[in-house]
């Protein structure tokens, strides 16, 4: 049987070139050290670009092909013109697709040579609907089981899934907007249709996150606000109503200026009727612990800076 | 006349003498400068022919009423003395060429040793060139070095600032100025005087070998380099290649070669450095190298390299695993070339921004060292990967107090700690392996700090993952010992902050104490009651309360 075919898609947003070329240089080596185990037979490189102005020029992605290939046959760049979101990238990205094989990457990180290889053997497993890598220098706390690495959700971060599953559920749902959760929600739908998630802890992912000196880790602002903002999606999606209620009556009594506004927006979007509608048999995969959302090993405080 | 001295094994001429005799074959000796011919006499005794030529002269005319042979020369004029040195040897092969104790008294060294390649390449019959042999007073002997510390630069008749040495030496000076016109060193036989004629005032501080700021500023100058007590360099050259490289400019002064960070990386069972590695390929500021440092021979710390692209697969190098992780470092330090040198267990992960945040912190602290903000989390090693089991907590060794710690039994903390190289290098800061590893690393970052200061990076940008090393008293104290044997035979400054610290300590040893006075006029009180005798008489009437006590209690089961 031929190995697989990989497409590597990367939503961007006003990306930093420099971190780009080391990003393509780690995925340039992923790829080859997959190949030569002929673990996959060949992948493509497809970046969208979600910001205003576009993140690379001409000289730019030229730089990039020639970092990229010859290990990687087609890098391609397209600037969508309008932002898309993380999850709407990323479906923009895969429409089309003839790669077996996708995986959905940050611009913010820097893959392991080893990482291509042990995703794509884990997505091969039919039982598997999609696939995460172990973060570092922070990994996530979410709980996965250390025997068969089944876990609650995996992380858009790194997401490795077949095309044919990414179709047959229909991919990202683009309400959940700019990012976040995103993850969570395309996760909950694969396990409602009969797939596993799992983490793959032989997956190294170093993924481009701050610790202030309290040791929180650090959101930006408008993370905190789009993380809140999908939160809401995710407890109406997931019929979790109290969750619901008790985030927008903290965010009212407590919350920062970002979770005031995500509490905001999504009062005026249920206004509007322009919220994921729930779904059925969500309780059967929805996890949440107190009002987060999967099981985690321990937990991180977050500040917003 | 000034430099008419009588010829002496034990001096400069002898030591001359004994290096041309132990590098050089017998046959006719140039001696360039002779003065008064005091090399003749040496020199004819050992079986070489001498043939002198001299500046001065004087000196001329009374090495000639000595019998020995002299010629006028003068050698800033380069031309001149070949044609002059050429016609005196007349077509005989010449063995040696000698300058001793003179290209100190020349005013430009770079054309006296241009010219004396070309006297020795004019010398050079049937493709065998003539050996050089020179001896150079040293400026940076210890007793100079002390002395201009303290603001004083006695130049005198003769010795080390002799008034009519108009160019001052270094060894690297001597070094780079032979290499640069194509001489290769063969032998060394330099004069050692601990003890020089500059040693006064013999009552100041920093000279008195004994008094603490003298023995300070001598340990320093002791590890910086080899030549604190050399008096004189005696080399002995051949022509080998020119390196062409031009004599140095104050624009040289900044090391623009080799990259910024040189990141010593110690791999203890391997479970961590793949983890380090791919955290340190993903830098946002990637001008650094990486070295993998082990002590153990089973663990293959090349392959955790393998796979990585190639740009960054060119910065890491794999140090030979050595017996114990002081020789490691050592071997590791011998091969850095960064203007920085931060250590890192493997155990640790790093932001982006980490070697950024690094050379910021530099910046702003040149000559510090600097210990990386770090945040704990305890982890554990399974199926060879690092596992954290919890959230971040504060890392002990952040507060910067170095001797509260060592005092505390706590480990040394080489993990986060970033070294100029220049004090590496240049005051020769390295890990004694007799000592044992925790001595050995405790004693370089004491030493280390107290030359440097200490200062903590602002911005946390390192995960130390596992468990907190666990405190063991016997190793601990073992530790200790070993480090106040050392730190016993060095004059130690403390450094800043260690007042306050040794006030608390005090203060600790105070409560201590008049608590143990407290408890013994206690434990004495109850020695005289017991042996009263009203205690005597009542011991049947306790026996029996002690009794009843006991019935009273035993009632459940």
């Amino acid at each position: 049987m031929t190995p697989p075919t990989l497409g590597i898609q990367v939503v961007l947003f006003d990306d930093d070139v420099g971190r780009l070329h080391r990003l393509g240089e780690a995925v340039a080596a992923s790829v080859a050290h997959a190949v030569g185990r002929g673990v996959i037979s060949g992948a493509a490189v497809r970046l969208g670009d979600s910001s205003a102005v576009p993140c690379l020029g001409d000289d730019d992605v030229a730089t990039l092909r020639s970092i990229l290939e010859p290990g990687v046959d087609a890098v391609t760049y397209r600037h969508f013109g309008d932002n898309l979101g993380s999850g709407g990238g990323s479906n923009a990205l895969a429409e089309g697709a003839i790669d077996d094989v996708l995986l959905v990457l940050n611009p913010d990180t820097y893959p392991a040579p080893g990482l291509v290889a042990a995703m794509v053997a884990a997505v091969a497993d039919p039982t598997v609907g999609a696939a995460d890598a172990r973060q570092i220098p922070i990994e996530h706390p979410k709980v996965g089981d250390p025997a068969t690495g089944d876990t609650d959700w995996v992380s858009g971060s790194c997401l490795m899934i077949r095309r044919e599953v990414f179709e047959q559920v229909g991919g990202f749902d683009d309400h959940f907007f700019p990012l976040y959760c995103d993850d969570v929600d395309l996760s909950w739908r694969l396990r409602l249709a009969g797939f596993r998630t799992v983490h793959v802890p032989e997956a190294v992912l170093f993924h481009d996150k701050l610790v202030d000196p309290a040791g929180r880790v650090r959101m930006s602002e408008h993370a905190v606000y789009s993380d809140g903002l999908a939160r809401l999606f995710l407890s109406r999606r997931y019929g979790a109503p109290e969750i619901e209620a008790q985030f927008l009556a903290w965010a009212d009594a407590h919350g920062t200026p970002a979770h005031h506004r995500a509490a905001a927006e999504f009062r005026e979007r249920l206004t509007a009727g322009d919220v994921p509608d729930p779904l059925q048999g969500a309780a059967e995969v929805a996890r949440f612990e107190g009002n987060v959302y999967g099981r985690h090993r321990f937990g991180y405080d977050v500040v917003a800076g | 006349m000034k430099y008419d001295f009588e010829f002496s094994w034990a001096s400069t001429y002898g030591f001359a003498a004994t290096l041309v005799a132990r590098t050089c074959e017998r046959g006719l000796v140039v001696d360039l400068g002779c003065g008064a011919g005091s090399f003749a006499a040496p020199l004819d005794e050992l079986g070489f022919d001498y043939l002198g030529f001299e500046y001065d002269p004087e000196s001329v005319a009374l090495c000639r009423s000595r019998g020995i042979a002299c010629e006028p020369i003068d050698l800033a004029d380069v031309d001149d003395t070949i044609e002059r040195v050429t016609a005196a040897v007349g077509g005989r092969p010449v063995r040696v060429v000698s300058l001793l104790d003179v290209i100190e008294h020349l005013v430009d060294p770079e054309r006296v040793v241009a010219g004396l390649r070309r006297l020795v390449e004019a010398l050079t019959v049937d493709g065998r060139a003539p050996r050089v042999v020179v001896s150079i007073p040293n400026v940076a002997h210890a007793d100079l070095a002390v002395k201009l510390v303290a603001g004083r630069w006695d130049v005198v008749d003769v010795g080390l600032l002799d008034d009519t040495h108009v160019t001052l030496f270094t060894e690297r000076r001597v070094r780079d100025t032979f290499a640069r016109h194509g001489f290769a060193e063969l032998a060394a036989n330099d004069v050692v005087i601990p003890d020089t004629e500059q040693q006064y005032p013999a009552d100041h501080p920093a000279v008195a070998r004994e008094a603490t700021l003298s023995a300070h500023l001598r340990a320093v100058r002791r590890r910086a380099d080899t030549s604190g007590d050399t008096y004189q360099f005696v080399r002995c050259y051949e022509v080998g290649p020119v390196t062409g490289e031009s004599p140095p400019t104050l624009a040289d002064r900044a090391d623009t070669e080799g990259p910024r960070l040189s990141v010593v990386v110690h791999v203890r069972d391997g479970a961590g450095v793949g983890d380090l590695l791919t955290c340190l390929a993903a830098q946002h500021d990637r001008d650094l190298e990486v070295l993998l440092v082990s002590t153990s021979s089973t663990v293959d710390a090349g392959a955790a390299v393998a796979g990585y692209d190639d740009a960054f697969g060119s910065l890491v190098r794999v140090v030979p695993p050595a017996r114990c992780l002081a020789d490691a470092c050592n071997a590791a330090l011998d091969l850095v070339g960064g203007r920085l040198v931060a250590f890192l267990d493997e155990s640790t992960v790093v932001t982006g921004r980490w070697s950024a945040g690094v050379h910021e912190a530099a910046a702003a602290f040149p000559g510090r060292a600097l210990r990386c903000a770090t945040v704990v989390q305890p982890a554990h090693v399974a199926d060879g990967r690092i596992v954290p089991t919890e959230g971040f907590g504060p890392d002990r060794t952040a507060a910067g107090d170095e001797i509260g710690r060592l005092l505390g039994g706590e480990p040394p903390g080489l993990d986060g700690l970033v070294v100029p190289a220049a004090a590496l290098d240049g005051l020769g800061h390295r890990f004694d392996p007799s000592l044992g590893d925790v001595a050995a690393t405790w004693l370089f970052v004491l030493r280390l700090v107290a030359d440097t200061g200490l200062v903590r990076t602002a911005e946390v940008d390192a995960v130390r993952r596992g468990a907190e090393p666990s405190v063991d008293d016997e190793r601990d104290r073992a530790a200790w010992s070993a480090v106040a044997a050392v730190l016993d035979q060095w004059p130690y400054l403390l450094p800043s902050g260690a007042a306050s610290q040794l006030g608390a300590l005090h203060e600790l040893r105070r409560e201590r104490d008049t608590a143990v006075e407290r408890a013994d006029a206690a434990e004495a009180r109850v020695d005289a009651l017991e042996r009263s005798r009203y205690w005597t008489a009542t011991a049947p009437l306790r026996r029996l309360g002690a009794a009843r006590h006991r019935l009273g209690r035993g009632g459940g089961r």
